[in-house]
């Protein structure tokens, strides 16, 4: 999948005060890269995904996903095309409390009409390491243990975009390194397009591409 | 699919405020239901038994002896086939060989009952039994109180009648008013040698029905077009509940209210449990949409949900009720018709959806709503939703004001009672929760930097979460105020019966005196030593205009509301008038013209102010009655009130003497009390001297109504423990979740140095005052709801029920704070700081 942003802005109101996150914003990913999105806190990283994953609309400018412009997409359309195109790692992984794991994982496959979807997700964990963990639910998980299973989830039904904002940022050294070994291992394998927002150089330079989020736009 | 195991995984999984919120909403809707089943239940009983327990299919009846001429007119209306029975009712004196007693007599004819079952020993019986010589069938409480069994005799005026039966089974007892009045059945051949019917005898002359199957719906109408004189009453089966049915369906009315108090006390809790819920699953709710949920798929998601616990609630709601209604029976069983069964109706079923999912939907289906359209991120992180637009506010407090009116109309039947009881209702709320606001305001005021540590994080409680606090308030205080003001208004209506009156009350009232008998009577009275407290003149008339318009018949036959069934009586059933020299002792002018300086040329007539009320009549208005076939008119001079718990003769209506002094009369007697002479002796007395002259005990008539309001106040009593009970189980929930939405203070608190224990007082400090303050709140309202509804519903002083008060005050308060200890020591025994909490 080609994602294609031009001239993408957006503006937050505080009161009296008007934030312009992003201006004229523009980034060209083609299919199969991973790209970095780096930049100071409050720069507008996490917007960036937000609305490329369709959470918040843009100003103005065009999202397009294979030449077809998203910015003029409905809610439920997005929400459709999230379901079906696109896989979301949270910094705090964000599991659903009443699920297990295995089903926090078969989840996305159910949502898009799988009707037999442990099997696959189940595999999936087991690869992720988790196999023995399968039924515990997210209050019975480490932090690591938790991002691991948030990346099966986004990872379950190959989407064609993968977006992660600060996929370690909540783990220590040594579980992130782990973490990021099995995130990264999981893209290569399946050539998945991803745009990874992050504050760590170790991530950062894993990625084929880095952008810097400054000023609103992206510089490589 | 996909939707159908989420839920499924959440009710499992987060079980535990599912079960609360079942239980609450069970609890909730169980008195009402219960309620419910009653009514439905005896609607169901008099449709399928009502001709039983009336006796009939239709039946006349008249406080006179009907004529020919109507009785003729009575057989045309019915259809070919049909049959008649006569009887007489009055209640007499009659006397064994120990004493004499009042009785309630029925003199019924060879064919009674034409439908239904009497059955006398071990045998179904019909009046033929009672013809071939004077015998009589008397009810079981009979025997015991008058010491005497079968075979032995009772003599009723002139006639001697020999005990042949008790009466076993009788499908047209209904309410049962105990042995003041013990039923009696005699042949109707024997009423004249009685001597028992002379003139201004009160009884009631009854014509019983039955026609052939199947009964024409608009039977009642076509007898009463053909019986126009407003005198003759004409009873069909449907009647019933607003007949003879009475007292079960106004004490099934009473409980209906106490049961919505209870409902609004259990809503109180579930619409918590319910804005608990949709905070929980706001993040789970946000992720599904990250996860491509859509808006719509998600208010689905929640809508089944909450529609499934609404369904499971009220349906364990209506189990329980239905088992509760089964095991309340006894309670109720002497003012049960003899074949009442309970049922389960489509009218319960759709109450219930009414009073669930209905109400569930009105109050969070907009708060679904809006929550599911918040952003997925928002949702995520749990950022407030938007705020609610005034035309949703205004919708919801219109909707949930139309359907407590519409539940309270449905239970209370009268539109006065209806806007009394939820102005009363929201009184009630408004003033507990604008003395918690003030209170607040004062700690606000008067929090003091030098406060201890444990009463400055307390008041800081408070003031962080007003809201919270206040609704512990108002449902600490709303539960107490509910339980305790019914004792009070038991106390207040058996008290004024019980309690010495200003002025002695009289041992006996006696009426159907005959002209020519005062006399005879005083000689008798002034023999023994017996003084007359007082002694009236008793006129029969009909109203028959007012300011020149006609006094009409009400035209309605069914009544939709208390009022038009008691304005249509009002209206059919004739005025007694009296007159007097001067005012007695119960009586005071409260508006117009001293009795004293009413005149008698143009007449002019003293009204007592609720009567006059109820008549709609004004000080001027002109009346004219028919007194026995004579036009009487007189001007309303004044309105009068009138203490009835006297038991002395008190009218409605009152002239000065000069007016109606020729008209047929007969006399009313009061008696004092006899120091050597107990009342029973002195009926004996009358008994053997005058036959036909009843006369009343009133020891035994305060103890009769005693008993029934006792009975009544019973089922009241346990329908307000039920509510205390809800009232507790929706503080300590509150409680529950306040607690555990607050665990991360409490842990701050420890790692800054405090003591398990200190937490523990700290909490108690906080909530358990707060349950304290509302049970306060809650009983001083009681007192000063008693004290208005005494003072301006029933006229009369209020007798507060201190020991209730103070008991239920200590229940309420041990239960919450011992509630609260244990949630207290719960929560500390999971935390992660268990080991130092240990030390507690």
């Amino acid at each position: 999948m080609n994602l294609k942003l031009q001239g993408l802005a957006k503006t937050f109101h505080q009161g009296p005060t008007t934030l312009q996150i992003l201006t004229h914003l523009s980034l060209d990913l083609p299919a199969g890269e991973v790209a970095a999105v780096v930049g100071e806190s409050g720069s507008g990283k996490s917007t960036l995904l937000s609305i490329l994953a369709g959470f918040e609309p843009a100003d103005s400018g065009s999202i397009s996903w294979n030449s077809e412009n998203a910015a003029e997409w409905s809610e439920d359309r997005w929400a459709v095309f999230r379901r079906k195109s696109i896989g979301f790692v949270f910094q705090s992984y964000y599991l659903i409390p009443y699920l297990t794991a295995l089903e926090n994982v078969a989840l996305p496959l159910r949502l898009n009409g799988v009707r037999d979807a442990e099997p696959e997700a189940a595999a999936l964990l087991g690869v992720l390491g988790l196999g023995q963990r399968l039924n515990h639910l997210s209050n019975q998980l480490s932090g690591g243990e938790c991002q691991r299973v948030a990346i099966a989830r986004a990872l379950i039904h190959k989407p064609q975009l993968l977006l992660a904002d600060e996929p370690t940022g909540s783990l220590d050294l040594k579980t992130g390194a782990q973490v990021l070994d099995m995130l990264f291992g999981q893209i290569r394998e399946r050539k998945q397009t991803a745009l990874i927002v992050t504050h760590s150089a170790e991530v950062a330079g894993r990625c084929d591409r880095v952008y810097t989020l400054r000023e609103g736009r992206l510089w490589s | 699919m996909v939707l159908a195991r989420l839920i499924a995984a959440s009710f499992w999984r987060q079980r535990w405020i599912y079960i609360l919120w079942t239980v609450s909403l069970c609890a909730a809707v169980n008195g009402l239901a219960v309620i419910d089943v009653y009514r439905a239940s005896l609607s169901e009983t008099l449709k399928v038994q009502g001709a039983k327990i009336l006796s009939a299919h239709v039946a006349i009846s008249a406080r006179r002896p009907l004529t020919e001429e109507e009785l003729q007119k009575f057989t045309e209306a019915l259809p070919a086939g049909s049959r008649m029975s006569h009887v007489t009712e009055m209640f007499a004196m009659f006397t064994t060989k120990n004493e004499s007693r009042l009785g309630s007599l029925r003199f019924v004819d060879e064919s009674y009952p034409l439908v239904g079952v009497l059955q006398i020993n071990d045998e179904e019986v019909h009046g033929n039994r009672l013809a071939s010589e004077p015998v009589a069938w008397v009810a079981p409480d009979l025997l015991p109180l008058m010491n005497v069994n079968e075979g032995d005799t009772l003599k009723i005026g002139a006639t001697t009648f020999t005990i042949r039966g008790v009466i076993r089974k009788d499908s047209s007892q209904t309410f049962s008013i105990g042995s003041m009045a013990p039923r009696i059945y005699l042949g109707k051949k024997y009423l004249p040698a009685t001597g028992l019917m002379t003139f201004g005898t009160t009884f009631n002359e009854k014509v019983y029905a039955e026609v052939p199957q199947p009964v024409a719906p608009d039977l009642k109408k076509s007898v009463e077009s053909k019986l126009t004189d407003p005198a003759i009453q004409v009873t069909v089966p449907s009647d019933l509940e607003q007949g003879s049915l009475r007292v079960l369906s106004r004490l099934l009315d009473y409980l209906g209210l106490v049961g919505l108090v209870t409902l609004s006390l259990g809503w109180i809790g579930v619409y918590y449990l319910g804005r608990r819920w949709l905070m929980l699953e706001q993040s789970s709710g946000g992720l599904l949409k990250c996860l491509g949920l859509t808006t719509a798929d998600l208010r689905r998601l929640w809508l089944i949900k909450l529609t499934i616990i609404l369904i499971v609630g009220v349906t364990s709601g209506g189990l329980l009720a239905w088992a509760g209604s089964n095991a309340v029976i006894p309670l109720f069983k002497s003012g049960l018709p003899e074949d009442f069964a309970l049922i389960w109706s489509w009218r319960n079923t759709l109450v219930l959806l009414l009073i669930g999912p209905g109400m569930g939907w009105l109050l969070l289906a907009e708060n679904v709503f809006r929550t599911a359209s918040v952003p997925a991120l928002d949702l995520v992180s749990q950022n407030n939703p938007a705020s609610r637009s005034w035309r949703l506010w205004l919708f919801l407090i219109m909707g949930v004001t139309l359907l407590a009116v519409l539940l309270t109309f449905l239970q209370a039947r009268s539109w006065v009672v209806t806007y009394s009881f939820l102005g009363a209702l929201a009184g009630s709320v408004v003033i507990i929760v604008a003395l918690a606001l003030l209170s607040l305001g004062l700690v606000r005021a008067r929090r003091h930097p030098r406060l201890s540590w444990l009463w400055h994080t307390v008041t800081a409680l408070w003031l962080r979460r007003p809201a919270v606090a206040v609704l512990l308030v108002t449902v600490s205080a709303m539960c107490g105020l509910l339980s305790q003001l019914i004792p009070h208004l038991e106390k207040t209506l058996v008290g004024e019966l019980k309690s010495p009156p200003e002025t002695e009350r009289p041992g006996l009232f006696m009426f159907d005196v005959q002209d020519e008998q005062v006399e005879p009577l005083k000689a008798l009275f002034a023999k023994n030593n017996i003084e007359v407290s007082q002694q009236s003149p008793f006129v029969r008339a009909r109203l028959i205009k007012v300011n020149g318009t006609e006094y009409e018949r009400s035209e309605i036959t069914t009544f939709s509301t208390r009022e038009e069934e008691g304005d249509a009586r009002m209206r059919n059933r004739g005025v007694n008038l009296s007159f007097r020299e001067k005012l007695g002792p119960a009586e005071k002018v409260v508006d117009g013209k001293e009795f004293n300086d009413m005149t008698v040329s143009p007449a002019e007539i003293s009204v007592e102010d609720s009567y006059a009320d109820r008549l709609k009549l004004k000080i001027g208005d002109e009346l004219l009655f028919d007194v026995q076939g004579v036009e009487v008119g007189a001007k309303v001079a004044n309105l009068r009130q009138v203490n009835w718990d006297s038991f002395e003769p008190n009218f409605f209506m009152q002239l000065k003497p000069g007016v109606i002094d020729g008209a047929p009369k007969t006399w009313i007697f009061t008696l004092k009390r006899h120091k050597n002479l107990t009342p029973m002796q002195i009926q004996k007395l009358l008994a053997h001297d005058f036959p036909n002259v009843t006369s009343i005990n009133i020891e035994d008539a305060i103890d009769a109504v005693s008993t029934l309001l006792g009975k009544l106040g019973s089922g009241l009593i346990i329908a307000s423990r039920l509510s205390l009970a809800l009232g507790i189980f929706v503080f300590v929930m509150i409680l529950m979740f306040q607690l555990l939405s607050s665990e991360r203070d409490w842990i701050q608190l420890h790692r800054q140095g405090l003591r398990g224990r200190d937490i523990l007082a700290l909490q108690l400090a906080a909530y358990g005052s707060l349950s304290v303050w509302g049970a306060l709140l809650g009983s001083g309202l009681s007192l000063l709801v008693c004290w208005t509804l005494a003072k301006w519903t029933f006229h009369t002083r209020p007798h507060y029920d201190w020991a209730s008060l103070v008991q239920i005050f200590i229940l309420t308060c041990l239960l919450s704070v011992s509630a609260l200890v244990a949630l207290s020591l719960r929560q500390f025994k999971q935390t992660r700081f268990k080991s130092r909490f240990d030390s507690l």
